[in-house]
């Protein structure tokens, strides 16, 4: 039985890959360009459809035969059919000539081998366990059906959409290969952009400190501590429009800030927080912070409250002072908390965009990558650069969490 | 037998009910509820007496939402019949291919009706995308209080660049406020100063000339000088600070009289108007409101009736009676009795004579002949950035233009 599947399996990746030879997925660019000029997104989904349902048939293979976990190769398979039926079905919507009845012969052996294969393997297994399995299995398909459609369905459009020229109201798609990120490496406001974003990382620093200061001095018990904390929290449930509105007062030419500076004589004459190019972006990573602190205080207030009070009491008897108390058990054991704050701000510092678009619009050379995104997308209706641009962007993103996950991530090794 | 007739019958009676039913078109409008509602409803009863087989559903959508509505609507192939867009956005929805082209709904009467330059704002390689409704062209206001101040004489305000410079280096002098807030926007600096942005055929820059570089250079000593404030705020700024007495002259759009009588009545009662100064193009720049036609919608002819009529001198003059903007009709307000009676009380009434009288030199500059739609916003921000750095004094003005030309010709080749 579990023969069968696999011989079915082998089937369909060898027929699988030798149409794909014969080009018969429209998936490469020259192919596709001889189907039609444009396609829409579904009917390009198709053919990835095609290309990820051989794969799999592949991947049920190997799973097969040499992990032998025949349970897991056999969902996989179910799932690599349907991918085949889903492209047969796209793809034959729009291309007139060509013949889905291969592709779909090829799911229905994929399915059946598969399933073959998944009853090889729940056979061996208890009747007790599988009920345990089909449960399980059942709660996880609605949070993945609605994460498939909210999340997955999205990145994955993303990132079709960045190989691509896009007309959203018609929904004509051209494929034109990496021009869009061609032309993004050729722009000198990406370069601008990215510039400005690595500056504003500098801002993580400060909110790391300051709120971890913060928290530290509103974990105190005194009365009235309470009406602090809410102070403190108070900019980051205050609108972004409300506080970027404040802030442009503020650094107005006659605003409260160059009052304040003037009249203590610090400076002589009234300095253009968010004209000059030389201050604009500071000035709007100081709003950042400004609203950022509050909410690590609140995370950071939360890990302190965690850290058991009978430590710090043993600390005393042995004759710890506060300090040694701060670096031996606090800092130590909020080291998670450190880290989710960390990761939270880079992420937050590489996205910023409500202040630069309020404050400055991206004029003065502040405009930031996330910025640029919605510029491109939303103002020049170019979302394909656009969806290339975010494609760095999370690309970047990804290799900074993976920093401050080694960098403080590594004290939870060392424990285990 | 009886059942066969009694069937036939039914549908011969369903079908004439459907035939008689007039058609139904959806008309969006920009932010006019709840203010006009009494206006469009009469507009819209006395079309639909007029032309009793259709029927009109008024929609107002606000402001800041309409493009992305609209956009959705189109895409979900639900698109309304008549729009109100502003030209900028009018040209966005043609690149995307989201209009329908007028020409086959109108003849040469009904377009000869409306002012040829604001017709041309949005014809695109040859095809007429929308009809011009109403319009705000640029004016002077000014505080009569600070010139007089000034030692300047409130009654003839500058009516040359030159002279704006001039007055605003006595203003400053004399009373410490600044002369005017500019709304600073490179290519339309050029555009209305007669500097043409492309070479004949399009492949290349041609903006570096003696005249863009006198502009630049009046700006640079105006900034210098300090006799505009140096946040170069624009729009918003100028608002704020004429509406708080810091600045003596404002160049803006005739609607903004109507803000500063809301919220200013103090500085409202010194305000008076003047044409402002133009330049060497002879443009008088004004935002416009127009009306089109969605590609998709379901009944364009019908559409673009309801549009002339909406769109027609009478109703437009009507329309000027509640709101201090201007037509786009070549019949205007300045041979209308009642807006002259009104004159002699009221700036806004005035300012509106005024404007609608230099109707003809109005257009609103936009759109960049000869340029691809996806190259247009790279384009205004090379220009507009090198503009602003060298007014602030962050490169000299030459080196700018130099810069700016390379740019723009490197853009044009992609």
């Amino acid at each position: 039985m579990k023969r069968m599947g696999q011989i079915l399996a082998l089937l369909v990746l060898a027929l699988g890959l030798f149409l794909a030879a014969w080009n018969e997925v429209p998936l490469l660019p020259g192919v596709w360009q001889e189907f039609f000029e444009y396609a829409t997104p579904s009917e390009l989904l198709g053919g990835l459809f095609l290309v990820g349902g051989i794969l799999l048939a592949g991947v049920v293979l190997g799973v097969s035969l040499w992990k032998r976990r025949t349970l897991l190769a056999g969902l996989l398979g179910v799932s690599g059919g349907m991918l085949l039926f889903l492209g047969a079905f796209f793809l034959e919507s729009y291309f007139r000539n060509w013949n889905p009845f291969p592709w779909i012969f090829l799911g229905l052996a994929l399915l059946i081998g598969s399933l073959l294969i998944f009853a090889s393997g729940i056979r061996k297994v208890p009747q007790r366990r599988v009920q345990t399995y089909v449960i399980a299995f059942m709660f996880l398909l609605l949070p993945l059906t609605i994460m498939g459609i909210f999340t997955f369905y999205p990145l994955f459009r993303g990132v079709v959409l960045s190989f691509a020229k896009y007309n959203m109201i018609n929904g004509k798609t051209q494929w034109i290969g990496l021009k869009n990120f061609q032309e993004l490496f050729d722009d000198k406001y990406f370069y601008i952009s990215l510039q400005n974003t690595f500056k504003y990382l500098v801002v993580v620093i400060p909110i790391q400190f300051f709120s971890l200061a913060l928290s530290v001095l509103v974990n105190q018990k005194i009365p009235g501590i309470k009406f602090f904390r809410t102070m403190f929290y108070l900019p980051v449930i205050t609108g972004a429009v409300i506080v970027s509105l404040t802030w442009k007062w503020i650094y107005a030419q006659d605003g409260l800030l160059n009052y304040i500076l003037m009249s203590w004589h610090l400076i002589k004459e009234p300095v253009l927080w968010l004209t000059d190019k030389n201050t604009a972006l500071w000035a709007a990573m100081f709003v950042t912070l400004w609203r950022g602190l509050g909410y690590y205080m609140i995370i950071y207030l939360a890990g302190l409250q965690n850290i058991p009070s009978d430590l710090y009491e043993a600390a005393s008897i042995d004759g710890a002072t506060g300090w040694t108390r701060f670096f031996s058990i606090t800092l130590p054991l909020m080291r998670p908390t450190i880290l989710l704050c960390s990761v939270l701000s880079t992420m937050a510092a590489f996205q910023v965009f409500e202040e630069i678009f309020l404050l400055t619009g991206g004029a003065n050379s502040t405009s930031t990558l996330a910025f640029e995104v919605y510029d491109r997308a939303f103002v020049r209706y170019n979302f394909g650069e656009s969806a290339a641009l975010a494609i760095v962007l999370s690309l970047m993103i990804s290799v900074f969490t993976v920093i401050n996950f080694k960098f403080f991530g590594a004290g939870k090794k060392a424990k285990a | 037998m009886k059942k066969l007739l009694f069937i036939s019958v039914l549908v011969l009676l369903v079908t004439f009910a459907f035939a008689a039913r007039p058609v139904e078109i959806e008309v969006w409008t920009l932010s006019l509820s709840p203010t006009f509602d009494d206006y469009m409803n009469s507009v819209n009863e006395a079309f639909e007496e007029a032309y009793p087989d259709i029927k009109v559903n008024w929609v107002d959508v606000p402001y800041n939402a309409a493009l992305q509505k609209l956009q959705a609507a189109i895409a979900a192939n639900r698109a309304p019949d008549a729009v109100n867009l502003n030209t900028i956005w009018a040209l966005d929805m043609v690149g995307l291919e989201a209009l329908a082209p007028l020409d086959e709904y109108m003849n040469e009467v009904e377009i000869y009706r409306y002012w040829e330059k604001l017709m041309d704002n949005t014809r695109v390689a040859g095809n007429y995308y929308a009809i011009p409704w109403y319009a705000s062209p640029q004016i002077l206001i000014y505080n009569r209080q600070i010139l007089e101040d000034a030692g300047l004489d409130p009654d003839n305000p500058p009516s040359t660049w030159d002279e704006m410079l001039q007055a605003s280096r006595i203003i400053k002098e004399r009373t410490g406020k600044y002369g005017f807030e500019p709304n600073i926007i490179g290519y339309e600096d050029l555009i209305l100063e007669g500097v043409p942005l492309l070479s004949e055929d399009g492949e290349k820059a041609a903006f570096n000339t003696p005249e863009a570089l006198a502009k630049l250079n009046w700006y640079i000593t105006l900034y210098n000088e300090d006799l505009i404030p140096r946040s170069l705020g624009g729009y918003t700024a100028g608002q704020q600070n004429y509406s708080a007495g810091k600045i003596a002259m404002y160049p803006v759009g005739m609607s903004m009289l109507k803000h500063v009588q809301e919220n200013s009545p103090s500085i409202y009662e010194v305000t008076d108007v003047a044409p402002i100064p133009v330049g060497e193009a002879s443009i008088i720049k004004s935002p416009m409101m127009n009306m089109v036609v969605p590609i998709n919608a379901p009944h364009p002819a019908e559409a673009v009736k309801y549009i002339l009529w909406l769109t027609s001198a009478y109703w437009q003059v009507e329309f000027d009676k509640h709101a201090t903007i201007v037509p786009s009709t070549k019949i205007g307000l300045e041979q209308e009795k009642e807006f002259q009676e009104m004159a002699k009380t009221s700036a806004n009434a005035r300012a509106q004579i005024m404007a609608s009288s230099s109707m003809e030199n109005v257009a609103d500059i936009g759109y960049i002949a000869g340029l691809e739609n996806e190259k247009y916003a790279e384009f205004r921000r090379i220009i507009g950035d090198y503009w602003m750095a060298a007014i602030k004094g962050e490169i000299p003005a030459q080196e700018a233009l130099d810069k700016a030309e390379a740019e723009i010709n490197e853009l044009l080749q992609d």
